[in-house]
């Protein structure tokens, strides 16, 4: 696919008797934000551990900027990841942790570390050690970790939990900034839809170590967001009467049942029109769901299936 | 592997237990040689005087500088998977073995600075012990060190090995360190009678195999035949448990 940085193809793990991934497929694009929502076990680590070439894949097929099988390899070097708590020599300091890693891949210079620094927000930490660091300072260094040797996908895993409102804020913001300044794709777990919500322009939900829906940013918004629901007999007359009261934000969801967006508050005014113009309501009212409902429904809806 | 390299150099010398060990090491076989200087003395009368050499290959040839050697090399490899860094390298290289090679080398270069360290102390311990420098055949001592060396740098293998198998910095150097300490003695006894009931190999003594066993036979018997012996045995559990370590780091998940 066009512009893909990642595909997976039927991609699956399998321990003992259980599948930890089953046939996942996902494409994602380059320079997008790929959130993965899943609860604690779904398979959201183990995914992304087949991606990073941590762990080996029992079925189905990676492709990583066009190259698969044993040529995955010549490019794993472009992957950056942050998995489950960040791997740091605890009596290094931020700066000593941050050259380890950059001279495993060959590129340390001062200048390139302090850039690092810098860019996670490091920048004056000095020579106080890891193991001295919050939570938060920990999760920052090893996002920085992931970043060094200028990878074009980045992998963090949970880089959020666990952490306090000011530390959610300042790791969103910095991705935010890697994504838009640098151009790096980001592929991000979390089991809190909320958020992700904030910085992914794509989501992927799993559960049971399957993907259970896959939407964009704008359709996630749409499925959400306040709404008027209506069930009528005739579409196409209440489509007219609608751009006569020029509400065009709708869409039909299914046969006699639409969708209006951004008019909560003319729910009396629409079916006082619509009945006068000859349609049939049979139901009409206002719906809408916050993200946790919505993620909630869905796994609810995934587990009766 | 080059930058591998560089990595685990930077690291080892950033490392606390580097120069703890060093430290350790050389003050207690600097100790050791000092008091058995003094004992000789006491013992021996004016006469008979141990030489510095016959110190330096005890020394080195200890299982109390195995021990030592052991232990710093559980700290240091085992360094990655405890701090969980493995996670961020792993992933990005071609060839996971070169992390285990780059890690052997590494330890091997700590071993021989560590072995000259110590030799410097034995000098000092043996010259504060005695007024007389006596050196001994030097040329006789490096060469049967050089065949404990590479004796012990298969141990250290087998060392690396445990730490890719068990994953556990706990488990790891408790195996090693019991391990140098010959403690294994009562499993080898087991082993013997398991080998004899179950396979019908009636004089199978696996001391015989035994790395520990065998390289401590060098002192008593300098013959070629049994230093091709010992340096035979070594290669072959040197490769063996290469293999395991290799095939174990590349099978597995991180």
């Amino acid at each position: 696919m066009e512009n893909c940085i990642l595909q997976t193809e039927n991609l699956g793990k399998k321990f003992t008797r259980n599948y930890a991934v089953n046939n996942i497929s996902i494409n994602i694009k380059e320079g997008s934000i790929y959130g993965l929502v899943g609860r604690n076990g779904a398979g959201k680590t183990t995914l992304m551990k087949l991606i990073t070439g941590l762990s080996t894949p029992t079925g189905g097929k990676i492709t990583i900027m066009g190259k698969s099988g044993r040529a995955i390899g010549s490019v794993r070097e472009n992957i950056g990841s942050l998995l489950e708590e960040p791997g740091l020599y605890e009596n290094l300091n931020a700066y000593d942790n941050l050259k380890a890693k950059a001279l495993f891949l060959g590129k340390y210079n001062d200048e390139y570390i302090k850039g690092i620094l810098k860019k996670i927000g490091l920048e004056n930490a000095g020579k106080k050690k890891a193991k001295k660091f919050s939570l938060g300072m920990k999760q920052r260094l090893g996002i920085g970790l992931a970043l060094i040797g200028n990878p074009k996908l980045l992998i963090l895993d949970e880089p959020i939990n666990g952490l306090d409102p000011q530390g959610v804020a300042e790791i969103r913001n910095t991705l935010i900034n890697i994504n838009k300044e640098d151009g790096i794709t980001i592929l991000i777990s979390s089991h809190i839809l909320e958020e992700l919500s904030k910085i992914a322009t794509v989501y992927g939900f799993i559960e049971k170590g399957k993907l259970v829906k896959e939407l964009t940013a704008d359709e996630l918004i749409r499925e959400c967001r306040e709404h008027v629901k209506l069930a009528v007999d005739n579409v196409e007359l209440t489509k007219q009467i609608l751009e006569k009261m020029q509400i065009n934000d709708y869409q039909e969801i299914s046969e006699g049942h639409m969708e209006l967006y951004g008019c909560e508050d003319k729910i009396s005014m629409i079916n006082k029109e619509l009945v006068m113009g000859g349609v049939l309501v049979s139901e009409i009212y206002a719906s809408g769901i916050d993200l946790e409902s919505y993620y909630l429904n869905m796994i609810g809806g995934f587990e009766n299936a | 592997m080059h930058n591998c390299l560089k990595m685990d150099f930077f690291r080892l010398f950033k490392m606390k237990s580097t120069y703890v060990v060093f430290i350790v090491s050389s003050i207690l076989c600097g100790l050791i040689t000092f008091g058995t200087q003094k004992l000789s003395k006491i013992a021996g009368g004016k006469g008979v005087l141990l030489s510095y050499s016959s110190h330096l290959e005890s020394t080195i040839g200890s299982d109390f500088f195995l021990m030592l050697m052991a232990i710093f090399c559980v700290l240091y490899v085992d360094a990655d998977f405890k701090h969980k860094f493995v996670k961020n390298i792993a992933g990005q290289i071609k060839n996971r073995d070169i992390i285990i090679f780059s890690k052997l080398i590494v330890v091997i270069f700590y071993y021989i600075i560590c072995a000259a360290i110590v030799a410097g102390a034995d000098v000092i311990a043996y010259m504060m012990a005695t007024e007389k420098f006596l050196l001994g055949n030097l040329g006789k001592t490096l060469a049967k060190i050089g065949i404990v060396t590479v004796a012990n740098i298969a141990f250290l293998m087998i060392c690396i090995a445990l730490i890719y198998i068990f994953r556990n910095s706990k488990v790891s150097m408790i195996v090693s360190i019991l391990l140098t300490l010959g403690i294994t003695s009562a499993l080898y006894m087991g082993i013997d009678t398991l080998a004899s009931y179950f396979l019908n190999l009636k004089n199978f003594e696996i001391e015989k195999i035994s790395i520990m066993t065998q390289k401590a036979t060098i002192y008593s018997d300098f013959s070629q035949e049994n230093i091709i012996k010992v340096l035979v045995l070594a290669f072959c559990y040197f490769i063996i448990f290469t293999i395991i370590s290799t095939y174990t780091f590349r099978k597995r998940d991180v």
